[in-house]
């Protein structure tokens, strides 16, 4: 064999060895998930907990820096009732709220303990019925509220794999009405069934907000 | 004799490659399936089972079905069956939160009364799962689900307006399974 051919093999050896050592690396990324190093900046959440209260639940989280977040939040209720003989309730809530979250682990960005001030924008629109026990006729009302509630929560964030998140949290919120409009009566004349639902925590009054969240980043 | 360091260097690359690889590959596991019960349905007079195949370390698809009768002594049929994409959050189960994005189809027949319930849900749960031994597992799921219900009373397909808990509106999805992984 001549000195030519050798180099040749040699070349096609190194050739075969290249391949099978980017293929081997490129099998063992798709395996290593925990050396993800990119950079997540937005989180989506739903919460868990809302459907309780018939309420579905979005959040969006941002980062604006290793410890700093704006989250904004979306819900929405509803429920419908047709009872026969105009006994028809009629529940819709919407509920927007902005976070704002400071993290108090210095060491990973983004998750540990926070505190969370923030401020939620309510709006309900309520249809209900009142049957006069003397004369037994049935009135339909509605009424929409708007509210606008100040708040201030403490909670954790974890993150798994820089992928997944869960994040739990209790907060304390009070409300103040904005607007109330009603189709039947006067203010002065609220049936007493309704002033109840008038002090509803999310546009006159004081409540609490547990959440758990369960989260994809990207 | 450059040749001969270049290919002792890619050598012990190559082999420190493999030797990685096998590493990560021990901790993949060897049972891909997974049956499971949830033993909470027979309180409400319900058979609910689940079948999980993985896809990946950390994937699988979870496809579920229930039938409620015997409670009910043939006053109402339930019946259900769905499936589910999860993802768990630890790259290797062993014990770990998962997500697990569903959709299901729920039929509910009343036979006195004639007519049929059918259900479209899209849902969402979050969880956790945990591992005994080998074969043992357990899981808790809880999220929300948006149900799209119409009924038939033999006059074709009506969809329902009223909230109606399980058959029509926001609803939730929960449960407690044990299973068996093989």
């Amino acid at each position: 064999m001549d000195g030519g051919t050798n180099m040749q093999r040699i070349k096609i050896y190194l050739v075969f060895c290249l391949c099978l050592f980017v293929l081997q690396t490129k099998g063992q990324r798709t395996i290593n998930y925990n050396q993800d190093s990119v950079v997540r900046k937005h989180a989506l959440k739903i919460n868990l907990l809302s459907p309780l209260s018939l309420t579905l639940n979005l959040a969006h989280e941002i980062k604006l820096s290793p410890h700093q977040s704006m989250q904004q939040v979306l819900a929405y209720t509803y429920f419908y009732s047709d009872g026969g003989n105009k006994k028809i309730t009629d529940f819709k809530g919407i509920y927007y709220t902005l976070d704002y979250r400071i993290y108090r682990n210095n060491k990973k960005a983004w998750q540990g303990r926070y505190l969370n001030p923030y401020i939620r924008y309510n709006y309900i629109n309520h249809k209900y019925y009142i049957t006069d026990t003397t004369t037994n006729v049935t009135k339909n009302y509605q009424e929409k509220l708007q509210g606008l509630s100040i708040g201030f929560a403490w909670g954790k964030q974890k993150i798994y794999r820089n992928k997944f998140l869960i994040d739990y949290s209790i907060g304390i919120f009070a409300s103040l009405p904005l607007n109330r409009y009603q189709s039947e009566g006067t203010p002065t004349e609220i049936p007493v069934d309704a002033f109840v639902f008038y002090n509803s925590p999310f546009t006159d009054g004081v409540g609490i907000r547990p959440v758990l969240r369960f989260g994809y980043l990207f | 004799m450059k040749l001969k360091i270049v290919l002792i260097f890619l050598s012990g690359l190559y082999s420190f490659n493999l030797l990685a690889q096998g590493r990560a590959s021990l901790y993949k596991s060897d049972y891909g399936k997974n049956i499971k019960w949830n033993p909470l349905s027979l309180s409400i007079g319900s058979l609910s089972l689940q079948y999980e195949r993985f896809i990946d370390t950390d994937k699988s698809v979870c496809t579920f079905g229930y039938i409620a009768n015997f409670a009910y002594s043939n006053e109402i049929i339930v019946a259900g069956i769905g499936v589910g994409y999860r993802s768990y959050f630890n790259d290797v189960f062993v014990k770990s939160f998962f997500a697990e994005p569903f959709v299901k189809y729920q039929y509910i027949t009343i036979p006195g009364a004639g007519g049929t319930f059918n259900t479209l849900s899209v849902g969402f749960t979050g969880g956790r799962k945990w591992l005994f031994g080998k074969h043992l597992t357990s899981e808790i799921y809880f999220g929300p689900s948006y149900n799209f219900g119409s009924i038939n009373e033999g006059n074709g397909s009506v969809n329902i307006p009223d909230w109606f808990g399980p058959v029509n509106g926001i609803w939730v999805r929960g449960g407690l399974n044990v299973g068996w992984r093989y």
